[in-house]
């Protein structure tokens, strides 16, 4: 029922109270007619939906926050003004809506035009999920809202977030020349400029730029991304209560891997769940069938830390929460750099 | 940046504003007063000056209407300690100007809210004074806007524009449905508030005349020979039953009460074998300062008539059987001698009064014995309601031949009673008679007559009997209304009975006019809706209308609007022996079928694949998904 409903309700309980006083006809009337007016919205909705078997089909995955297309397919379609909603992958979705709105808060909605539909779901979690129950509303005359559940069929597999980066320079920054792998032999392939940090080798200050710009600039080749081969290693512990820390790790994961393979570097992802298969879609959805820890140590909060560096390969550890410091360029508004600080 | 709400709400304003409208409109059409036109005018002005400035703060117009409003309730106030009878008007009057003031500041969806909460207050006080069938319009325009406010509600909720979605079937449901809970269910009476209608208080002038006055007659019935079908010749000091004429059909008053009565005018004791008159013709003089004349004390005063007075006729307050209290606007009143009541003034049109009454129990009456009222032992001739014409042999033998062996008195009169209505036809064409032989003449010769004739020939043959009788005159019931909640009672509803003393119980009425019966029990809800459905025919075809159009309604929203793919679907279902289950895929029926211990026939699996190719994406012919289906070998045909 909604507000319109109840203040009407209680109108028409009044001017039949009142009725039975003044022994008023059409009071009796306008009561009886304000109490139909509700049941006929009930009937009406109730009718609607009647026969109404929705199937709804999904792509199946999904990266974290990207919404996702559902197609609901409605067979019997009576009437205009049946609104097909959906919970956000992974939430459960109730019959009881909130009292103020039809549509509860993050759902997502559409008015059925035809016997086909597309919804497009929210996907705020990383994991593998049922597909969303489906509801289906009508609410003629704004009285009263019937609604019908419908279970989802089917899984729905929401990938971790990888944002496009546009540099690793801690790569670089961390192995200096100690690795004595010469820059030529990694085929030095020029892609970017940046500001001279501490520790900088001169050999790599971008004359060009530096003239232009009266500081020193420093070339970024392709090569300072590393070795051949990266592995990550991911600790997906978090404390209670904060699994949004845990997603941001994934993205990181997610972000460094896909631009290493972008690069055509190898990477390896481990965590104490097991190793990742190789390739950039399996070792995405690996990550993102991985269930978190509940227990985080609390010695290695906030560390991204290069652990290891032998011949070309380096290993990462990444834990709950990044050090923002400047290490991982990505553009500006992404989710990452929001993780980032 | 804050996205701006959308205060444009068109639509919703249109709706909003024709509740208003409807409110006032039918305020007007009951109180013809030019200030509901000027308050609809003012609350026009003030929807689009609100419309224009939807997205202004408005601080200064907010300050005014505050003003205004302060100022309203003193007016409101005032108002009401003028009219304390009847506060209706004057909080209609607060509503409309409310609502006026309120009109210049409704900027969101929630103001627009409770400016229809106002006009739907307003509708509702309307309908507490509306007494005839002109608010049905209203009420039908009120709920129409209604229910397409809601739906416009709806498409903003659903972040929609314009969209239909099923208005008139809503509407047509609805009104089918209140006036199936209207007629059916019962309209029990309780009064919460004791407040009952009375007009204002009148003054009266110095000398007051006493007498009956009736304007169809002014000079008196002795006078005036012509028959007047403006007013019933039984409101008179004499009552001829040489008198001859069908009365007019205008409407005379409306009652308002729960269970219907005969509304007696006066009575006559004295006949002369044409006339009828009182043979005590004074009055005496009824005072009160008070609310009420008291009139009785006997019972409780569980039934409640007002009188709305419709036509100017007559002097006389009608009343409903055994009164207790009457509420009438004057300080005076007079009671003659056979307990008729009459007003100082002429009732005029727009006058009404309120009585309380009870309904006595006749329960052990068929043994009471006969005593002389004792009012009638103050006559010297110290039996007036036994005075008889000198009657027939005919008629004294015919008396004693209805009364046979009964020994009660009531059942003697019920035996007159049946007599009379089984050998005597109700016919106002009889021609004129003026002898003083003519009750012996309607018994015996003319043996049809008016009501007159029949009350007058049951009095005599009462009397002849030893009963204490006499003939008293009103208005039948009338058509019950049951939307206003009002008896009608028109001119040609003037009516003739008798009334004969029980001692313990009074006078009691009997009616042995053939097709007409004292109300006795109080009727359903159904009777009284179907009755007055019988009796106004167009408004039965509306009402038929408005049943079809949802019956239609509801059958056209049952109906099945599948897709042909769908239906080759069901068929294939069906012919399966498989129920159709919510959610089912096409492949869960094949489990099913897999379930009962049989495999499905690869047709059947060809089948569902061609129907999930043709659902759920292009490329399959209808005709092909028609020929796997006939192709399908399934278990059950």
């Amino acid at each position: 029922m909604t507000p319109n409903a109840l203040i009407l309700l209680f109108i028409a309980v009044f001017a039949l109270i009142a009725a039975i006083n003044v022994q008023s006809g059409w009071l009796f009337l306008v009561g009886y007619s304000l109490i139909s007016l509700i049941l006929c919205s009930f009937i009406l909705g109730k009718m609607r939906l009647k026969d109404l078997s929705p199937r709804a089909h999904s792509s199946g995955v999904s990266e974290r926050g990207e919404k996702m297309e559902l197609f609901v397919y409605l067979d019997n379609l009576r009437a205009p003004l049946i609104a097909c909603m959906a919970p956000p992958v992974g939430r459960r979705a109730r019959r009881r809506f909130f009292f103020s709105s039809l549509v509860p808060e993050g759902w997502t909605f559409a008015v059925a035009e035809g016997p086909q539909l597309s919804l497009e779901i929210e996907t705020p979690r990383r994991g593998e999920f049922d597909l969303p129950d489906l509801i289906l509303l009508s609410s003629p005359l704004f009285l009263w809202a019937s609604a019908k559940k419908f279970p989802g069929r089917g899984k729905v597999l929401v990938l971790p977030r990888a944002d496009r980066l546009l540099a690793l320079p801690w790569l670089y920054a961390n192995s200096g020349q100690e690795d004595g792998i010469p820059r030529h032999q990694l085929g030095d392939l020029f892609r970017t400029v940046r500001e001279y940090r501490s520790g900088d080798s001169l050999h790599r200050v971008h004359w060009k730029s530096t003239a232009k710009r009266g500081e020193l600039m420093i070339k970024e080749t392709e090569s300072d991304q590393g070795g051949t081969s990266v592995s990550l290693v991911i600790d997906p512990a978090c404390r209670e209560g904060n699994l949004e820390v845990v997603e941001q790790v994934f993205s990181v994961t997610a972000s460094i891997a896909a631009h290493l393979h972008r690069n055509g570097t190898e990477v390896n992802i481990f965590s104490s769940q097991g190793e990742a298969p190789k390739g950039m879609e399996e070792q995405l959805r690996w990550m993102a069938r991985m269930i978190p820890d509940q227990k985080l140590p609390p010695s290695i909060e906030n560390a991204v830390l290069i652990t290891g560096r032998s011949g070309k390969e380096t290993n990462f550890t990444l834990h709950c929460g990044v050090q923002p410091g400047g290490d991982i360029h990505c553009p500006p508004g992404c989710d990452l750099a929001r993780a980032l600080g | 940046m804050k996205k701006q709400e959308n205060r444009d709400l068109v639509a919703l304003r249109w709706a909003t504003w024709g509740i208003n409208f409807v409110g006032l409109a039918a305020l007007y059409s009951f109180d013809p007063n030019p200030r509901w036109p000027l308050a609809l005018l003012l609350t026009s002005l003030g929807f689009y000056f609100s419309y224009k400035r939807r997205y202004e703060k408005n601080h200064w117009i907010k300050s005014l209407m505050a003003l205004a409003m302060i100022l309203l309730l003193w007016r409101y106030l005032s108002s009401l300690f003028e009219n304390l009878q009847d506060t209706r008007l004057p909080l209609a009057g607060m509503l409309a100007w409310l609502q006026s003031i309120n009109a210049f500041d409704l900027p969101r969806r929630h103001n627009l809210k409770t400016a229809q909460l106002v006009g739907v207050i307003l509708v509702i006080v309307t309908a507490t004074l509306s007494r005839d069938l002109v608010f049905g319009f209203f009420l039908l325009l009120f709920l129409s806007l209604l229910a397409w406010s809601g739906h416009q509600d709806n498409l903003l909720e659903l972040g929609l524009e314009r969209k239909r979605g099923g208005v008139p079937a809503a509407i047509a449901i609805s009104i089918a449905l209140s006036l199936a809970l209207f007629a059916v269910l019962p309209r029990p009476q309780y009064r919460f508030l004791s407040q009952v209608p009375m007009s204002v208080r009148q003054f009266l002038p110095k000398s007051m005349d006493p007498g009956v006055r009736n304007l169809a007659y002014p000079s008196g019935m002795k006078k005036s020979k012509k028959f007047n079908p403006k007013a019933f010749y039984g409101f008179s000091s004499t009552l001829d039953l040489g008198f001859r004429g069908k009365l007019d059909s205008d409407l005379t008053m409306r009652v308002k009460g729960k269970r219907p009565q005969y509304w007696r005018g006066m009575a006559y004791d004295h006949f002369d074998g044409l006339v009828w008159r009182q043979s005590r013709p004074n009055a005496d003089t009824l005072s009160t300062n008070k609310e009420a004349f008291s009139l009785s004390s006997n019972g409780n005063e569980d039934l409640l008539y007002t009188f709305y007075i419709e036509s100017n006729q007559t002097n006389l307050i009608f009343l409903p059987q055994d009164p207790h209290s009457l509420y009438f606007p004057t300080g005076q009143i007079f009671l003659d001698s056979e307990d008729g009541l009459r007003s100082p003034v002429i009732l005029e049109k727009g006058l009404f009064y309120t009585v309380t009454a009870s309904w006595a129990s006749t329960l052990g009456i068929e043994k009471a014995r006969i005593v002389l009222p004792r009012n009638s032992q103050k006559n010297t001739s110290g039996k007036r309601y036994l005075q008889c014409p000198p009657m027939s042999e005919r008629f004294s033998k015919l008396a004693r031949e209805i009364a046979g062996k009964e020994q009660s008195p009531f059942r003697k009169l019920r035996s007159i009673e049946a007599y009379l209505k089984e050998h005597a036809r109700y016919d106002l064409t009889i021609p004129p008679y003026e002898g003083k032989d003519s009750i012996d003449h309607f018994l015996f010769v003319e043996k049809r007559g008016y009501c007159e004739h029949f009350a007058t020939a049951m009095v005599l043959l009462a009397r002849a009997l030893g009963i204490p009788s006499r003939l008293a005159t009103g208005y039948l019931p009338g058509l019950y209304n049951p939307f206003t909640g009002y008896f009608e009672v028109k001119t040609d509803s003037a009516h003739s009975w008798v009334e004969s003393y029980f001692p313990g119980y009074g006078w009691v009425p009997f009616d042995p006019t053939p097709g007409f019966l004292l109300p006795e029990e109080s009727p359903t809800a159904w009777s009284q809706f179907s009755g007055f459905l019988r009796e106004v025919p167009w408004l039965m075809l509306v009402f038929s209308g408005f049943l079809l159009f949802s019956l239609f309604s509801l059958w056209k929203g049952l109906a099945s609007n599948l897709l042909p793919s769908s239906k080759l679907f069901l068929v294939f279902l069906r012919r399966a022996g498989l129920r159709r289950k919510g959610g089912h895929t096409a492949e869960d029926y094949l489990r099913e079928m897999e379930k009962r211990g049989k495999a499905p026939d690869p047709s059947a699996v060809r089948f569902i694949e061609l129907y999930q190719r043709a659902r759920f994406g292009p490329g399959v012919p209808l005709e092909d998904l028609r020929a796997a289906l006939r192709e399908a070998k399934l278990g059950k045909k």
